[in-house]
């Protein structure tokens, strides 16, 4: 009984994993600094940096379903830790607000100065 | 337009999400995009999402495409939904719903769960510790 514990805390990782890894744009698993942790499940992953030391910047995109399998697990300054500057309901895309789209350009600008 | 922005997309793989993707990228909203399908996507969808891509010339901006069977919600380790919504109960016990209705309703279902043992056997070292009683 109480392995059952650990198992279910490793299930957790795992789906998680998942996640993150899409988030990662599925590159190879990104292994946390603490390897060395005999404790840890070696299953997390970390943000992908680029190279200016930032999270690659990307544009996140759901739908319902979608949105609810992300908004369990990470919360919006989640996202922007894993390099989401912002994240679009699929539905309104066609009417995206004129704010969102100067968010964007001001996030460009900034990178490339 | 913004070039060189990358894009996520984690949806199911619907015909309507579909001609969006295919219309924002004909649209040159972002580059590169990386694909992500909640549940594995029926081949003749997939094939007409190939063909209109290659209609509308966005087959560069295509970095990836995957089935992710990540079509449930984990609330608690122990603990996973279906979102399948509050009054999936009601039409399934009830006795006048159609046949087809729940045959959609079952493929859901299946589904969902193929997606957690999936998922569960993608990471887990021990994949049959599921299977284990407790």
């Amino acid at each position: 009984m109480s392995c059952t514990s650990a198992t279910s805390e490793r299930r957790f990782d795992a789906w998680t994993a998942s996640i993150e890894k899409i988030l990662n744009l599925n590159r190879q698993n990104q292994v946390s600094d603490d390897q060395n942790d005999t404790q840890s499940t070696g299953v997390t992953q970390t943000p992908l940096l680029g190279s200016d030391g930032e999270p690659i910047w990307k544009v996140l995109v759901f739908d319902n379903l979608g949105r609810d399998v992300i908004s369990s697990i990470l919360q919006v300054d989640d996202l922007r830790a894993w390099g989401v500057t912002i994240h679009l309901y699929a539905e309104t895309i066609h009417s995206t607000p004129l704010a969102s789209i100067l968010l964007l350009e001001e996030l460009t600008l900034i990178n490339r100065s | 337009m913004i070039p060189d922005v990358p894009v996520v997309y984690l949806v199911e793989p619907t015909v309507a999400n579909l001609q969006i993707i295919n219309s924002d990228l004909s649209r040159n909203l972002y580059s590169p995009a990386y694909i992500n399908f909640l549940s594995s996507i029926p081949r003749p969808l997939l094939e007409d999402f190939a063909s209109q891509s290659v209609e509308n010339g966005t087959t560069e901006h295509l970095a990836q495409i995957f089935d992710q069977y990540l079509n449930f919600i984990v609330s608690e380790p122990d603990l996973f939904s279906l979102g399948m919504g509050n009054d999936s109960y009601w039409t399934i016990s009830s006795t006048k719903a159609a046949d087809d209705i729940l045959d959609k309703y079952i493929e859901r279902i299946v589904s969902g769960l193929f997606s957690v043992v999936v998922t569960m056997g993608r990471h887990s070292f021990n994949s049959l510790g599921i299977l284990k009683p407790d």
